[in-house]
């Protein structure tokens, strides 16, 4: 129970906030049901991986305040983390020995390189796609919030930031793929069950994780620390007198915000079955970013309940709750 | 008794003009300090300088044995500093009672305030918080739409919420009918005492009747310190006065 509604009609107005998230939730799990066709359901799964980079971007933006035109840097990072694991899992057809990538051979790489290695083991790539934004992100978010940017300038700087290593991956062909992107991938595969991008399983998880970035997202947002972070987004001079380190909670919602981002970029490699520069380019983060506030839900992102959550959590913080009597002014 | 806050020969300049020039105050544990002087003496620069808004050019502040001129505002909070501001300053998205929450700075890492508390006892506090500042019935509205009165209240509200050991008030009754300035005179009698408070105010009647000693500043200097019948007799802040009708209508 959160810290500010600890009473019975706090606890039904956390049901009450809580309702809409999981009944959207319902909607996406009873999809499969109502949906025979295997076409159209990995085009949903689609769109509710890019609904949970908009619920990440909701996170930072709309809660923290934290305009981060490069989410799509942390969605990209993610993705690639995923595709090392699966590219090296695919049987080597015309590749010679040891597994080595195919377009590593054709770009002369005798050896796979040593940042590959740990990518044989698909527990370090899953941790590696949530742990790896995070820390990009962190580390960022220490030189940005430490130096008290704020605004439109933490914009220009993570537009930047992405835009530079999605250069340096398009330029490093014989360890990224370049241009081409990791393609050609083995199917996910965790305790037995294989999740082919056109299948059930895939939904299923996909599903599962919007269910459980909206809560985390839906429990953070209600703790303390939660309600300090909207507090910065209000007024972010007033929260350091009294005695709260700023830059420590905007580096904390920047890197949670990375790190949901980072799962998203996973997953959309599973149901792309690629990874590719693209996926951390300017155009994908800017239309998650018009994505985002597009409330009125026609817009791509419009299917996933990302607009709901960014709708109600803004709702909550720009309107009043309706009030029993009127006050006075 | 030893002073509980020291500031020795501070300085500080904005683009040349000496906000402060060697200002010198040491103000006593649990003592209510009245802090008046003409616009520009640089009272809310004083202010300033203690909870870390500005840092000086030169000289000391020390707190409690701590010296805070080199702390970050966060870690000048945390060593018991709570400041009102001039221009009320509170969170207007967020209701009061969210509000007051944020002021109830118990733990400040990140860390710890995740934890989701279990406990009614923050609700208790924020209604009795709520009570002493004349709040309950705008629990749940955001403080935006509180009246100027009601704003001033909520933000004194934050700073006993967050129970500073050292409270800095800069003008808390601007803006207040006489009753309102009233009943924030009765509250400032009770948080004498256990905490040491510091009020710049321009109201001469609210000043005496909360203040033991009034600290007089003059052009970035401090011009007299004493009663409020010695500052009034005082010749050199009748002269500093001269031309805005005396004290009393400061």
């Amino acid at each position: 129970m959160p810290s500010n509604a600890p009473n019975s009609s706090g606890l039904q107005r956390l049901i009450a906030q809580l309702a809409p998230l999981l009944i959207v939730c319902a909607v996406v799990f009873a999809l499969p049901v109502l949906l025979n066709n295997d076409f159209l359901l990995n085009k949903v799964a689609r769109y509710l991986v890019l609904g949970i980079l908009t619920i990440s971007l909701g996170l930072s933006w709309g809660f923290g305040g934290i305009l981060n035109l490069g989410q799509a840097m942390s969605f990209g990072l993610g993705s690639y983390a995923m595709a090392m694991a699966l590219k090296l899992k695919t049987v080597p057809v015309h590749t010679g020995a040891s597994g080595l990538p195919d377009f590593m051979v054709w770009n002369n790489v005798a050896h796979l390189p040593w940042f590959w290695e740990p990518f044989r083991s698909l527990s370090f790539a899953i941790a590696a796609g949530l742990i790896v934004p995070a820390l990009v992100a962190a580390a960022l978010g220490w030189f940005m919030f430490r130096g008290r940017v704020t605004g439109v300038y933490v914009s220009i700087i993570t537009l930047a930031t992405m835009v530079v290593i999605n250069l340096v991956i398009i330029d490093q062909q014989s360890y990224t793929g370049g241009f081409n992107g990791i393609t050609d991938l083995a199917q996910l595969e965790i305790f037995g069950v294989a999740f082919d991008a056109y299948g059930r399983a895939t939904y299923y998880l996909v599903a599962g994780c919007v269910l459980l970035s909206l809560l985390v997202a839906f429990a953070f947002t209600k703790s303390k620390a939660g309600l300090i972070v909207q507090a910065i987004r209000d007024h972010e001079s007033r929260v350091r007198y009294f005695g709260y380190d700023v830059a420590l909670y905007q580096i904390f919602v920047f890197a949670l915000s990375a790190a949901i981002a980072g799962l998203a970029g996973m997953l959309y490699t599973v149901v792309m079955e690629f990874a590719s520069p693209t996926f951390l380019g300017v155009q994908l983060s800017l239309s998650v970013w018009f994505g985002a506030p597009s409330a009125a839900g026609k817009a791509w992102s419009g299917r996933s309940s990302a607009p709901c959550w960014w709708r109600a959590c803004r709702a909550r913080c720009r309107n009043p709750r309706p009030s029993s009597k009127p006050g006075r002014w | 008794m030893s002073s509980h806050l020291d500031l020795r020969d501070v300085s500080v300049s904005f683009n040349g003009f000496k906000a402060l020039n060697a200002l010198n105050m040491s103000v006593r544990k649990g003592e209510l300090r009245c802090l008046i002087g003409p616009n520009g003496a640089g009272k809310t620069t004083a202010l300033d300088i203690i909870c870390g808004k500005v840092k000086p050019s030169s000289g000391t502040v020390s707190f409690d044995g701590t010296a805070l001129q080199d702390l970050e505002e966060y870690e000048i909070a945390r060593a018991g500093v709570g400041r009102k501001f001039q221009v009320p300053s509170v969170f207007r998205e967020l209701s009061v009672s969210d509000n007051l929450e944020v002021a109830r700075a118990r733990r400040t890492s990140v860390l710890g305030n995740l934890r989701w508390n279990t406990g009614n006892s923050g609700r208790e506090d924020i209604e009795r918080l709520a009570e002493l500042v004349g709040l309950t019935e705008q629990l749940d509205r955001p403080a935006a739409y509180l009246s100027h009165g009601q704003t001033q209240w909520l933000e004194i509200g934050m700073l006993v919420a967050q129970d500073a050991e050292l409270i800095l008030m800069d003008e808390p009754t601007a803006g207040m009918t006489a009753q309102e300035t009233r009943k924030t005179a009765e509250l400032f009698a009770r948080l004498k005492g256990k905490h040491t408070l510091i009020v710049v105010e321009h109201d001469m009647g609210f000043v005496k009747a909360i203040g033991d000693i009034i600290s007089v500043m003059h052009m970035g200097q401090m011009l007299a310190e004493g009663t409020a019948a010695e500052v009034e007799a005082h010749p050199e802040v009748r002269r500093a006065y001269l031309g805005s009708g005396g004290i009393s209508h400061a």
